[in-house]
């Protein structure tokens, strides 16, 4: 493996922006990197998660001219991207909704576009908070799956791991980490893991949240629920979305926009009819999409447990115990 | 790489009222290409869409054994058809589809048909239905019992007359108490009960039924009740969606979705489902 020494992060990252669309951790969620004012290592998780550098907020499908009926052409994406401190549960996250959005029923264009254009340097958590559970699914602190480079923080100084061949190339320039570099990384990982100490059980959650579908479980631990969806929001697996036509003047967009299972309009038929009419059936809906439909559809759960709705949350709904709850049944 | 959310353009070529808020668009894809080789399922649907105001759902009501063209027929409910509605022959319109599986017509073959629908929910039938009288011998007896709230709610009314004529159709068409008028000659009664009035036999037999949710309902329980198989009982299901891949959550009951697993559902697939719809 191709391990070297970032000393100064900043002069780093100030080299890749010459060459790359930079995209970095703030508090509040990922943002381009457009000058040297601009950088920063947050070492917590960030309030937004990374999926809207692949899945944006508003996603432009094409454009049209409102008089020109039928003239529709779509925006073209050209640049190179870097995506910088990517969490091991965000980078879990890429993992779930490439299997939704690259699968061989379906190829989402803008996606998939994104996605194989950027290159993704991953960083090892150190800093889990009360509200992670990412053990529960296995997710390694250190995660070297789906990462391009790796860099772990060893004090001011980035131990920088090439994991592709893309990776390595980028950093191939860089400095070689010691042993001792090594040794250190190795002890800083530890030390996080210690942390982690989430109990949810995710064994045979799937078939017992089949059995609990008819269950009042839901009615009474969703009776808090203000229905603000800020869980859909902040999750980086949820995936829900709108299409509306945007007008100025004669031009036009066809867009693409983050929804929310959670708003009661979301499944509104016309004819007045709702499926989903109270928010205690939007939660049943969302854990079981999560936890029991996704994972039968693709193959894995749809939550790496990040903790951003359990941190967010103004009512303190926690996910963990309505799972602890199907679990004990 | 593609854009599947970019429409093809299609024009309106003929436009037919069916009653007071409901119309049949017959629409011509404008690229030759597309117009070509552009072919579909009895049973799918599309994303119809009017740039600036948006796109929405309904199925193609043209059978796939004509070529050249579909057609589609809708509602005046919402924002989209409520433009759409107001759209002039030769205006363009966009269209993304076909999505959704289709009925399983080739396993109808052989088999006496019954078709029940209720109101526009004879669209969906009605693809199925020329696609069969397109391929008459491949079929048994074909009944089809259609009824709606009043003689003014009826759609396709020249092809009714049309069924009405043909010998190889035994066609019964109903309004609801109360929606007749002195010169009606059809029945008067809901479709359940006139179903279970003409009651069909069950032998060698598949009913297809569409129409509105309660009506489907009480159809099932009569079809039930005259004896046939969950498995025999062929419907199509209504959800909103916007997509129509799959993606974007609306549509689904439990880990089903409608828009890529349905709309076709047989009675026996939807017993599965859990209470969510």
């Amino acid at each position: 493996m191709n391990t070297k020494i970032i000393t100064n992060i900043k002069k780093f990252i100030e080299e890749l922006i010459l060459n790359y669309a930079v995209y970095g951790p703030t508090k509040d969620g990922f943002i381009q990197f457009e000058d040297t004012n601009d950088i920063n290592i947050c070492s917590e998780n960030t309030l937004k998660a990374p999926k809207e550098i692949f899945f944006p907020q508003t996603e432009v499908m094409f454009t049209y001219q409102k008089d020109k009926k039928g003239e529709a052409e779509r925006p073209v994406l050209n640049e190179k991207r870097i995506l910088l401190g990517v969490k091991p549960c965000d980078v879990k996250s890429f993992l779930i909704m490439d299997r939704l959005f690259d699968n061989d029923d379906y190829k989402d264009p803008y996606y998939i576009e994104r996605r194989r254009s950027t290159v993704i340097m991953g960083i090892a958590c150190l800093s889990p908070k009360d509200t992670c559970f990412c053990n529960s699914f296995d997710i390694s602190l250190d995660n070297k799956e789906a990462v391009d480079i790796l860099l772990t923080d060893i004090g001011g100084r980035y131990l920088t791991t090439g994991i592709s061949d893309k990776g390595s190339e980028i950093i191939d320039n860089l400095e070689k980490a010691s042993q001792d570099d090594i040794k250190k990384a190795e002890e800083v990982i530890k030390k996080a893991k210690d942390k982690l100490n989430s109990k949810v059980s995710l064994t045979d959650l799937s078939n017992k949240l089949k059995k609990v579908f008819e269950d009042d479980m839901w009615k009474r631990m969703t009776d808090k629920c203000l229905g603000c969806a800020t869980c859909t929001y902040l999750c980086p697996t949820c995936h829900c979305f709108d299409v509306q036509d945007e007008n100025l003047g004669k031009e036009g967009r066809r867009v693409r926009l983050w929804d929310s299972c959670q708003f009661p309009l979301f499944t509104l038929h016309t004819s007045g009819h709702n499926p989903r009419e109270h928010k205690s059936e939007r939660i049943r809906n969302r854990v079981m999409h999560k936890f029991s439909y996704f994972k039968g559809n693709f193959g894995e759960i749809a939550c790496v447990g990040c903790g951003r709705c359990v941190e967010n949350c103004p009512v303190n709904f926690d996910i963990r115990e309505m799972l602890e709850m199907v679990s004990s049944k | 790489m593609e854009n599947i959310y970019k429409p093809y353009i299609a024009e309106i070529k003929e436009i037919v009222r069916e009653t007071s808020d409901t119309t049949t668009f017959k629409l011509e894809f404008v690229d030759e290409e597309v117009k070509k080789s552009f072919d579909f399922k009895a049973g799918q649907f599309g994303e119809y869409s009017v740039f600036g105001v948006g796109e929405c759902t309904f199925c193609i009501a043209s059978s796939p054994t004509r070529k050249g063209y579909i057609e589609c027929s809708f509602k005046k409910v919402g924002k989209v058809t409520s433009v759409l509605y107001d759209l002039n022959v030769g205006d363009k319109i966009g269209f993304r589809g076909p999505y959704g599986n289709w009925f399983p017509i080739d396993d109808m073959k052989g088999k006496n048909l019954i078709f029940v629908g209720g109101g526009i929910g004879l669209a969906p039938l009605r693809s199925l239905i020329w696609n069969c009288l397109d391929n008459r011998d491949d079929f048994k007896d074909i009944t089809i019992i259609y009824g709606a709230r009043s003689i003014n709610d009826l759609v396709y009314k020249n092809e009714l007359k049309e069924w009405k004529e043909r010998k190889d159709i035994n066609f019964v068409v109903t309004v609801d108490p109360g929606g007749e008028d002195k010169d009606w000659k059809g029945k008067v009664g809901f479709v359940p009960t006139v179903l279970e009035e003409v009651s069909p036999s069950k032998k060698n037999a598949v009913v297809i039924t569409c129409g509105p949710p309660i009506m489907i309902k009480f159809v099932v329980l009569s079809l039930v009740k005259m004896g046939f198989s969950d498995e025999q009982i062929v419907t199509t299901l209504e959800m909103r969606m916007k997509c129509g891949l799959g993606k974007c959550g609306r549509c689904n009951i439990g880990n089903v979705y409608v828009c890529k697993d349905g709309p076709v559902f047989t009675y026996k697939e939807i017993k599965q489902f859990p209470a969510e719809f």
